[in-house]
């Protein structure tokens, strides 16, 4: 040991881990992100790839008619769908964290605990019933409406899960896991019986909003989802320094002088404001919000700040990686990303689960 | 001090300001301590609980910089947390997952929070502390205590929950001595810790002596 370290007490070597670990995330996100835009049923030279997307930021396109194909496939077809698995991506695995930091437990991820279903049945609540409020309602207003209904589900979700789960400002792994299969089941099931009843084409199919699809990306999708990711993750290192301390427990966190209800009331906005959107725009994608954040802690250490700038980074490169998966492996046709996902959660659940056994009682 | 359930803790969460009261009045600077907001009071006060769980795996210095206000200088910051690491003797552990450590040592990195939160703003708040030694070995009792006296000397005040009783008459300048709820009695050691005291307080005939200097227990003179 240095004298230098010993001097300024906190330690240093994981400042210094925790800098490459996000530089290496930020390497895997450049990666994920060219590849989407290479890899598919056309490939394209990540060079090619990358000078397509300079020209098309001024505007410019190839003149003969290969150039043309390419600029197309990778500006108007692959793009946006990368560009919404980024902000999907970043969004869940924030989300993950932040919900993990409010319940003081690392198991709470979005989908398990029900919140991503219940945005899903308030999305599909208002795909079917709010047809009827269309005729009254200006054209833009119902085309933004989705996000915020499923905002709206995703808010209340949460809302009940904290009544359901924590009790006395302590949250027992037990109630967190059975309020959050609770909620969850319940709200899949609604989603299933409006499903059921709506005719195919107020709906796409039920498999959408059950494991997730990044199919029907558009630019107008990634306008409806980007402002409510942004302020997630805008806002939630504004609360990172609270969560840590909240770490210590609720009573010590308001010893220290944080405002702990709202740090929480914060949290749970901007939470359900990521996942409505998440979802509202792909369906239920599971498991993101609760690899990522762990995978960051074991690294790089349980600082919100770089937990959730790490989470951001990752969670986007964790997801497009994903999304290629899913639409090349069976193609032409699509797996549903949310099973790519689950394939590489769910083990991890697992093992988490067996790992920590003792501790998460 | 006093028994089990005699509401000693209880009466530390009202002061912390953190349980509210049903009667009666809590002022600090002579204010309703409902007019302090969490931030204000962090920088009067700070409080030791018995024992705190962690949520993630942080390290024994990240906890300890954890008693820093949100923006405090960096470098004068690490210089507390390394300062109030040293005191509490876990400077050697200061790299080591608070999780990993045993619970004499999870209470020492806490106290040690807890001195940074003090010193960080301006040292001479009160300090809040319930059963601070009741995990640790008899050096580090003596140690916190010595904490103690030295915070009180430097013009801070502490009120600690103990229930080693030869401790509590070694390092209070007042004692108050609760049960069911109430206070029973409270003054100088050396005038209220007596026979009947300790019998009105636990039921136990224990002979209090005053040999070397002060009073001091036997709890063997139970047996005799």
């Amino acid at each position: 040991m240095i004298a230098g370290d010993a001097a300024l007490g906190v330690s240093w070597r994981r400042a210094g881990r925790t800098r490459t670990i996000l530089a290496g995330c930020a390497l895997l996100l450049i990666a994920a992100f060219l590849a989407s835009l290479a890899i598919g049923p056309v490939v394209i030279a990540p060079g090619k790839v990358v000078s397509i997307l300079w020209d098309g930021l001024f505007g410019v396109r190839g003149s003969s008619s290969i150039d043309a194909r390419d600029a197309i496939v990778v500006l108007d077809i692959r793009l946006p769908r990368t560009v919404l698995a980024v902000i999907v991506g970043a969004g869940l695995a924030v989300a993950g964290a932040i919900l993990q930091g409010v319940f003081r437990n690392p198991l709470a991820d979005p989908g398990l605990v029900g919140i991503s279903p219940g945005a899903a049945l308030a999305a599909v609540a208002w795909i079917v019933f709010g047809s009827f409020a269309a005729p009254y309602v200006p054209h833009f207003v119902m085309n933004h409406a989705l996000p915020v209904a499923a905002f709206a589900g995703s808010l209340m979700a949460i809302i009940l899960l904290h009544r359901l789960a924590t009790h006395e400002g302590r949250t027992s792994v037990a109630n967190l896991l059975f309020a959050g299969i609770a909620l969850a089941a319940l709200a899949g099931a609604a989603t299933g019986l409006i499903i059921f009843v709506a005719s195919d084409q107020q709906l796409r199919e039920f498999t959408f909003w059950t494991l997730g699809s990044l199919g029907g990306a558009t630019w107008q999708r990634v306008g409806l989802a980007l402002p409510f990711a942004l302020v997630l993750i805008a806002i939630s290192f504004w609360i990172a320094r609270g969560l840590d301390v909240l770490a210590l427990g609720e009573a010590e966190a308001f010893h220290t002088g944080v405002n702990v209800e709202r740090i929480k009331r914060i949290a749970i906005v901007i939470v359900a404001a990521g996942v409505g959107a998440a979802v509202a725009v792909s369906g239920i994608i599971g498991f993101v919000g609760l690899v990522v954040p762990h995978l960051l802690r074991l690294s790089a250490g349980p600082s919100h700040k770089t937990l959730i700038a790490g989470s951001a980074l990752l969670g986007a490169a964790l997801l497009t990686a994903s999304d290629i998966f899913a639409r090349t492996i069976a193609a032409p046709a699509e797996l549903p990303i949310g099973v790519v996902t689950a394939l590489i959660g769910a083990p991890f659940f697992i093992w988490l689960l067996r790992r920590n056994k003792r501790s998460f009682g | 001090m006093g028994p089990n359930g005699a509401g000693k803790s209880t009466l530390m969460k009202v002061m912390a300001g953190e349980r509210r009261y049903d009667s009666g009045s809590v002022t600090l600077d002579g204010a309703s301590l409902s007019q302090w907001d969490a931030g204000a009071l962090a920088r009067k006060r700070a409080v030791l609980p018995q024992s705190v769980v962690v949520a993630f795996p942080f390290l024994a210095a990240e906890i300890v910089a954890l008693g820093l206000p949100q923006y405090f200088p960096r470098r004068e910051g690490a210089a507390l947390a390394e300062r109030a690491l040293i005191e509490v003797d876990m400077l050697r552990a200061r790299e080591q997952v608070y999780d990993t450590l045993s619970g004499g040592e999870r209470q020492r990195v806490q106290l040690a929070r807890v001195l940074v939160q003090l010193w960080a703003n301006g040292g001479s708040g009160y300090l809040l502390l319930d059963e601070p030694t009741a995990s640790l070995d008899l050096p580090h009792q003596l140690a916190t205590l010595r904490i103690a006296r030295g915070h009180a000397a430097a013009g801070g005040g502490v009120l600690a929950v103990l229930h080693d009783l030869n401790l509590a008459v070694m390092a209070a300048d007042e004692i108050v001595a609760m049960r069911e709820g109430r206070v029973i009695a409270r003054g100088v050691p050396a005038e209220i810790v007596t026979d009947d005291l300790i019998h009105a307080l636990y039921g136990v005939k224990a002979r209090v002596g005053a040999v070397p200097s002060g009073p001091f227990l036997l709890p063997q003179s139970i047996f005799s």
